[in-house]
């Protein structure tokens, strides 16, 4: 048996890799390093002057409600900039330092909590910013009528919270699609291994 | 003028891309899907490159990167289909260089290593590159006992479908 598999490793062996533009990746990857850095760098710009220009835009000064709201919203702007910041800026997947075992495991972990975000933590999300924008308008729409105000609160609470369970179930829809099949499969080769 | 990140990246796809592309047909179904998956690892390689420390020796290093790609890419390509089949047209070798009898037994090769499980064809390819049974437990995270009995199983299996008859 060992004379064949000598064979077999012979002619596995035998097998050249295709020419490869090296030079053109590298120059490619390096240009796909400059746009990461400028996507991070508005990442974190773009949140803090959002804020400020609410800051700036609204009369938080003169009213308590709108300045609970406009750091509710602050706060909820923050923590989703976070999430991003997690799963887009932080690359490193420990690819190198893991053997199969522990990045099936780390990979399996990561799609999981992608599922996580658009089923929980996004709800979170519009919960605070619901919150927040009805703060505000319970004060802006103080000289209107008792009902047209209710009417407002419930048509802009129904709109946006609709609108965001709408985008959410999209998501886990495409994540049901792609993602979960992977993580079986990955669940698949880790029982495998035992 | 070329930078020392570009130097090493250089010097080590010069080394090890014969050894990654053949463990790139023995994860693909097809020579496109292999060079995507090459491409993938090449570029796993450059994003990493600046964390190497030394910790391990620099192939098996190649190796993690290459083989956590591959499971991974193996693991998206499964969701189109459940078993890898070959195409008849796939160009396994270069045809300038390669007769066509060693193209035949080359696609009948790759067909056994893409018939066995995932973790087996981590193991088989390691195996096929002659690393020694410590490299394949620390690549694969199992182990090296465990290794040498999935080896034999592995060899087997491969001797079974490729000399059916047993000559």
């Amino acid at each position: 048996m060992e004379n064949n598999f000598k064979d077999i490793q012979k002619l596995w062996q035998t097998q050249k890799s295709q020419e490869f533009d090296v030079t053109a990746l590298m120059a490619g990857l390096k240009k796909t390093e400059l746009k990461q850095r400028r996507e991070i760098f508005l990442m974190l710009v773009i949140t803090p002057l959002t804020i400020g220009f609410l800051f700036w835009s609204m009369p938080w000064r003169e009213s308590r409600g709108i300045e609970v709201s406009l750091y509710i919203i602050a706060f909820a702007m923050i923590w989703v900039l976070g999430l991003a910041f997690r799963s887009k800026v932080v690359k490193n997947n420990s690819s190198e330092r893991f053997n199969n075992e522990q990045y099936l495991t780390t990979q399996i972990k990561k799609l999981k909590a992608r599922y996580v975000i658009a089923r929980k933590h996004m709800y979170g999300y519009t919960f605070l910013l619901l919150l927040a924008l009805n703060i505000s308008y319970y004060i802006v729409l103080e000289p209107l009528t008792t009902i047209i105000r209710i009417g407002i609160h419930l048509a802009l609470t129904v709109l946006v919270g609709g609108f965001m369970h709408w985008q959410m179930r999209r998501k886990v829809k495409k994540y049901d699609r792609e993602l979960k099949p992977m993580i079986d499969q990955m669940e698949e080769m880790l029982s495998e291994k035992i | 003028m070329k930078n020392s990140k570009e130097l090493e990246f250089e010097n080590l796809y010069n080394i090890h891309k014969d050894k990654l592309f053949r463990l790139c047909l023995g994860f693909a179904k097809d020579s496109s899907v292999a060079n995507d998956l090459f491409q993938e690892i090449l570029i796993k390689i450059w994003n990493h490159l600046d964390s190497f420390r030394n910790e391990s020796s620099i192939s098996t290093w190649i190796y993690r990167i290459a083989y956590n790609t591959a499971i991974t890419f193996s693991a998206k390509e499964n969701k189109l289909a459940n078993h890898a089949e070959l195409p008849a047209e796939m160009e396994l070798a270069n045809p300038e260089s390669t007769s066509l009898e060693l193209e035949f037994q080359l696609r009948k090769l790759y067909e056994a290593i893409n018939s066995l499980p995932e973790t087996d064809r981590v193991i088989a390819t390691l195996l096929l590159e002659n690393n020694p049974y410590k490299t394949i437990a620390e690549v694969t995270g199992i182990s090296e006992n465990y290794v040498a009995v999935k080896i034999n199983r592995i060899k087997s299996s491969l001797m079974k479908t490729l000399n059916p008859n047993g000559k």
